[in-house]
């Protein structure tokens, strides 16, 4: 599969929705994305297979460009995103929620690793919701630790 | 053959020379081992065990020794980069909660000894599959990776793997294309404030070369340039910027000042080798695992060979 970047923009009533694919790495240009001034601005991650130290640097200038009175969601966040919300400084913009985000779950029986899309709201006091196995349906463990992969709750507006 | 070591261990952990002892055989590392303090100042090789032993031991061992020492350590990565390799002129640093530390030990012990011993195939089983590339461009990097990673079996890793790999790959060509090269004559950056929008081609004798390897515990990395120019204190220092202050990513013109930092922080191994002034190969291991949750407590080895120019 490429890893090649792609961004599809849309407009509706002042709310923008931007969706993400491939690698966001230095190439990434940002600018080209035309948009008018909005309130919202809703950015899905999910098909974001990777991210570099540059891809970093221009997200933060891409963020930081954006309105500051404007809501920054962030939705399907993959757990390398998650990652760097949680290591960079400045990846999270003040004003950012995160709506939404990938969660490794892993099920014991079924010696299985499951990336579940769960919702900051469905994690209460830093502990992962619980869910279960979509095989066995037994209750499958949270595989990170909850500290380190939930920090950037903190931060969520 | 490589030359005898002498290993001393100091550890409070049962059963641990009795294990070195034995891996170092499987290995076939030539090595005569002690155990205890007492024969530190003699031993070529200083095994520090610190998951059992008082900090003040630890610290006095290292002050003393720390060139010659290896940290077998369960203190997270952040302690070991601030703790250790900032206040310490130690090379190596050896995750305690590895699934295979022993056979790290063995190959570091051996290479401490024969710091010649390049490429991944060191630190892999006998068994593994290696596939590398020669990168001469800038442009070539993405599409070299994605090639390479069609040949990695990823199915006893979690499934994020892929992306980490893809990654720490990423940032060790850019650095080796963009940070290595230096004009033969004046030794100065040729490329390293060059946008890195700016795709580069590179001379003959600045190709870089990358190679993946697997074996049935690892996935491995590895990246190395023509120039030899990164030193301990290099890494030491950018790992401490990184490590101290989350607002690490610079603004400066080239690069964005953290890629060998979040190369370090995705690995399980992070190893240097560097042939003074003529090659630099940086590899990245990770274990082969389902569980992130291993992955990501599991302790970071460091290691800095380095070899004089023509050593070899
Ligand atoms: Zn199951």
């Amino acid at each position: 599969m490429s890893s090649k970047f792609h961004v599809t923009a849309t407009e509706k009533s002042g709310e923008a929705q931007l969706e993400f694919a491939g690698v966001i790495d230095e190439d990434v240009d940002f600018t080209q994305i035309k948009l008018p001034e909005c309130k919202v601005y809703t950015f899905n991650f999910a098909g974001v297979k990777g991210i570099n130290s540059c891809g970093i640097r221009e997200w933060v200038h891409f963020s930081e460009s954006l309105p500051a009175a404007a809501k920054l969601v962030y939705q399907n966040c993959t757990q390398i995103i998650i990652e760097q919300i949680n290591m960079v400084a400045g990846f999270f913009r003040a004003g950012s929620e995160v709506q939404n985000f990938y969660a490794p779950y892993f099920c014991e029986s079924c010696d299985r690793e499951q990336k579940v899309l769960i919702t900051a709201a469905a994690v209460q006091g830093l502990a992962a919701p619980s869910v279960n196995c979509p095989e066995c349906k037994a209750e499958m463990e949270f595989d990170a630790i909850e500290e380190q992969y939930f920090r950037f709750l903190k931060a969520n507006a | 053959m490589a030359p005898l070591n002498k290993i001393t261990i100091v550890s409070r952990t049962p059963g641990v020379r009795e294990d070195m002892v034995a891996c170092l055989e499987e290995a076939q590392v030539s090595a005569v081992v002690y155990e205890g303090e007492a024969f530190a100042a003699s031993a070529d090789i200083v095994l520090i065990d610190q998951r059992a032993l008082p900090a003040t031991q630890v610290e006095s061992l290292l002050a003393q020794h720390a060139a010659r020492c290896i940290l077998l350590t369960d203190h997270d990565d952040g302690e070991n980069i601030t703790k250790a390799l900032a206040r310490f002129p130690l090379s190596h640093i050896i995750g305690g909660n590895g699934r295979s530390w022993l056979r790290e030990f063995a190959v570091t012990a051996q290479k401490m000894a024969s710091p010649t011993l390049w490429g991944l195939a060191a630190h892999l089983s006998p068994a593994a599959v290696i596939e590398s590339r020669t990168v001469g461009s800038a442009a070539a990097i993405n599409a070299t990776i994605d090639e390479l990673l069609g040949h990695v079996d990823l199915k006893a890793s979690f499934g994020a793997a892929e992306d980490f790999l893809r990654q720490t790959a990423n940032e060790l060509l850019t650095n080796a294309v963009y940070n290595a090269p230096v004009d033969r004559t004046s030794q100065q950056p040729k490329y390293e404030q060059t946008d890195r929008k700016q795709k580069i081609i590179l001379l003959p004798s600045e190709t870089v070369e990358i190679a993946f390897g697997t074996d049935e515990d690892n996935i491995g990395i590895a990246v190395s340039d023509q120039f030899g120019r990164l030193t301990r204190e290099m890494i030491v220092r950018h790992l401490l910027k990184c490590v101290t202050n989350t607002n690490f990513i610079e603004e400066k013109r080239g690069g964005a000042g953290a890629g060998l930092y979040l190369a370090f922080y995705t690995a399980n191994q992070f190893v240097v080798n560097v042939e003074v002034g003529k090659r630099t190969e940086i590899l990245c291991l990770l274990e082969k695992t389902k569980r992130y949750r291993h992955y990501r407590t599991r302790v970071t080895s460091f290691n800095y060979f380095t070899q004089a120019k023509g050593a070899a």
